[in-house]
């Protein structure tokens, strides 16, 4: 039973976006062992040093422990179980055996407080006993019957909760509530009273393991949503900054490692040579050139106009939250107009880019976007700084208003750099449709991708990544 | 390396005998590392005491320590083991007219090389290898804490070579094969987070955080380590460290810099805190220029009570 219950507890833990390997939980089996549950703090330190490996998790784990075995918990049962049948205060009095020892002055029902008049259904003895510390056990055994883990909707609710009832015998209480009532016996109104009280406790259980484990399926279920929404609808979703950090983290993990492991170069003969005087001439140690670090340079250029400010927002956000991996960026935004924004972020530095962003497209809002005019600004302001390490990125639909296209500034800006990768918020279906002048631009970019969500987005930061490796 | 371990309040008592004073938590990890065997990784901010505790725990178990400090481009030569090239080429050099007569009579290159390789590899044999730290507690008799020092400043590729350590207590070696513990080691890793380790490492570790002791923590830190304070002096300057940590320093002041403060105090007779002595040992707390311009201009809110 410990085992079951510490499984679904790190059921649990995953779910809040805790990574536990099978290893990690054969850990925790043998730590609990060790450590025993009669101390619920040592407990809890003695699993989070098996199961949360990180100061984030850490903290995380912890509110999870603490909703999570406040139900296990069994000293804390009986009271949860007093605080769900308070609603219904009257039905303790209304109850024969309560009501028979607080003095048989209540009518007719006084002769049946006798054991003899006991409900027949088990439940219904259950009920009329009144021992809260059993319900409560019984309740948490029909729940592990059920498996309440698996609620995921909360819709599912009153199912699961009529299930768990049917686990602890529903059916002949049913039963006998129905005869007493034929009968016009006083008892069935009080067992009725205690059968509400159950289902009250039951649906109150339930919410509860909702909550735990619904909240955090939600919670993946959820990212994979904001990963396929398009950036547009984005906004809406308040945590999504968190999950572009958590991406960008994991890119930035991943080749920043890379970047550390082609830093050896080739072999140093001058240097082996002179080491191996002291070896007899014999090339003992050998020496390795120090590979020269490729300083790669970033334009970026942002379309930041009402139908694309969206898709700008993320990849600036996704740009700023890998800069300790990415070199110096330098950033533009346009729409009517075009300008240098880089000191925007500079000057808000790594706490408020959000703000910074916000700052850009407040600043550079606007409408009839002009391409043209982008391209012959940034060529102006950036052909001197241009060279073979600088990649160009440009943001935007290529809708031009009907306005010349200047691919000719793009060529000449293509010719310089390194490379132009162009993202697109539009399906690649309407490249070229109405204004678009996309495939005007196409020849002179070495990528063009979209970029409708996250996960396009993702792979193509991945692209820029591998390649300034 | 003592074995049986009754409880975490040993564990606890033993500590606070050798003037470590920590909290359940702590004492929970060492008993159940040492229960279980499993490595320990430590993270917390600079100067909590991570290398001590596991300085701590050596002595509590009665084990050597064997310790590894790490920094980059640290590497296996350095942390397991080395040939010793000197002696190899020393022994090959006043050798050489014996391999002149053992070869002697051998007339082809291919002769020669089956006459050499049927010595073995005498080389490359224990008598030329030396021990580096991680050899030595595989090699140990007696089972020794084995403490791995900032890990985080190692190479991602030293932390990949550990893994078959932590979770073996084996090492292959190409020359020599497997190497397995003789007794298998209490393993601490720290690590001032100086970047991410990987997730292989954490995994094959028990995790404790160790953040800045709270007040009260402090305090017992204090009255166990400077005896000499008086309690008022104690509480006001552990809350005057207290505050200072809440504030958006360069360094924040640890532990040890707490203590040496206590006992400047002390020299200097102090029976309170006051603006006056406070500016004349601030230099013990802080030891950044900015941060004590910072300090001094909120002087008189940190020493509020």
């Amino acid at each position: 039973m410990a085992t079951r219950i510490l499984t679904e507890f790190i059921k649990a833990l995953r779910g809040a976006d805790i990574n536990v390997s099978t290893a990690e939980s054969l850990d925790a089996m043998q730590v609990a062992e060790k450590i025993g549950y009669a101390d619920r703090a040592r407990l809890r330190s003695a699993l989070s040093l098996a199961l949360a490996k990180s100061l984030p998790d850490k903290l995380r784990f912890e509110q999870c422990f603490d909703d999570f075995f406040r139900f296990v918990d069994t000293p804390d049962m009986p009271s949860t179980e007093q605080d769900a049948a308070s609603p219904l205060p009257p039905q303790d009095d209304a109850r024969p055996g309560q009501g028979a020892g607080a003095g048989g002055g209540t009518g007719s029902g006084g002769g049946e407080g006798e054991p003899a008049a006991a409900a027949e259904s088990e439940l219904g003895q259950l009920l009329e006993r009144g021992d809260n510390a059993e319900i409560a056990q019984r309740m948490a055994a029909a729940a592990r019957q059920v498996d309440l883990t698996r609620i995921t909707v909360i819709t599912q609710k009153g199912l699961f909760a009529r299930r768990m009832m049917m686990a602890m015998g529903l059916e002949d209480l049913d039963q006998e509530i129905f005869r007493l009532t034929a009968a016009r016996d006083p008892r069935a109104l009080s067992l009725r009273a205690a059968r509400n009280a159950l289902r009250e406790a039951s649906i109150e259980e339930v919410n509860r393991q909702f909550l735990l484990h619904a909240r955090e399926t939600r919670q993946q279920l959820r990212e994979e949503v904001m990963r396929e929404v398009s950036l547009r609808d984005l906004a809406e979703f308040r945590d999504v900054r968190l999950l572009v950090e958590k991406m960008a983290r994991r890119l930035a993990a991943l080749h920043g490692r890379r970047q550390r492991r082609a830093r050896r170069g080739l072999l140093d003969a001058r240097r082996t040579l002179v080491a191996s005087v002291r070896h007899d001439a014999l090339p003992a140690e050998l020496h390795w050139k120090a590979r020269k670090p490729r300083k790669p340079k970033l334009f970026v250029i942002c379309d930041v106009s009402s139908s694309v400010a969206a898709a700008s927002r993320f990849l600036l956000l996704f740009l700023s939250a890998i800069n300790d991996v990415l070199p110096r960026v330098r950033s533009f935004a346009f729409a009517s107009r075009t300008g240098e924004v880089t000191d925007y972020f500079n000057e808000a530095g790594s706490a408020g880019t959000e703000a910074a962003i916000d700052r850009v497209l407040s600043e550079y809002a606007g409408s009839g976007t002009d391409y043209g005019d982008m391209l012959g600004f940034f060529w102006r302001q950036c052909e001197a700084s241009l060279d073979r390490q600088s990649t160009v990125i440009i943001l935007g639909d290529a809708r031009n208003n009907d306005l010349p296209a200047a691919q000719q500034d793009l060529a000449r800006i293509a010719e310089r750099s390194r490379q132009v990768l162009w993202l697109n918020p539009e399906g690649q279906n309407r490249w070229g449709t109405g204004d678009s002048v996309m495939p005007m631009y196409l020849p002179y970019c070495r990528r063009a991708m979209p970029c409708r969500n996250l996960n396009q987005l993702e792979r193509f930061v991945e692209v820029l990544l591998r390649d300034m490796k | 390396m003592k074995t049986r371990i009754a409880s975490v309040d040993e564990v606890r008592e033993s500590f606070r005998g050798q003037g470590y004073i920590c909290n359940d938590e702590i004492a929970t990890a060492v008993f159940l590392a040492a229960q279980l065997r499993k490595p320990i990784l430590v993270e917390g901010p600079p100067g909590v005491g991570k290398t001590e505790l596991a300085k701590a725990s050596a002595a509590f178990l009665e084990a050597p320590l064997i310790r590894l400090q790490c920094y980059e481009g640290l590497d296996e030569a350095k942390a397991l083991y080395e040939w010793k090239y000197g002696k190899q080429l020393l022994y090959t050099q006043l050798l050489k007219e014996r391999l002149g007569d053992l070869l002697g009579d051998a007339v082809t290159l291919e002769e020669c090389m089956e006459r050499l390789s049927g010595f073995g590899d005498a080389f490359y044999a224990e008598t030329f290898l030396e021990p580096r730290p991680l050899l030595q507690a595989l090699r140990s008799e007696e089972a020794p804490v084995l403490l791995i020092d900032e890990i985080d400043k190692a190479d991602q590729e030293f932390e990949a070579f550990l893994l078959e350590l932590l979770s073996d207590y084996q090492i292959s070696i190409p020359e020599l094969g497997t190497v397995t513990a003789r007794t298998e080691p209490l393993v601490f890793l720290t690590s001032n987070n100086t970047r991410e380790l990987s997730d292989a490492l954490k995994r094959r570790c028990l995790h404790l955080y160790i953040p800045f002791p709270d007040m009260r923590l402090e305090q017992q830190i204090i009255a166990a380590r400077v005896p000499d304070v008086a309690e008022g002096l104690r509480r006001q300057l552990t809350q005057f460290v207290a505050r200072l940590r809440d504030m958006d320093l360069k360094k924040q002041p640890a532990i040890s810099e707490t203590i040496d403060w206590a006992r400047a105090l002390v020299l200097m007779h102090a029976e309170e805190l006051s603006p006056a002595t406070v500016d004349a040992t601030l230099r013990l707390l802080l030891k950044h220029e900015e941060d004590m311009v910072t300090v001094r201009g909120e002087m008189h809110r940190l020493l509020k009570d």
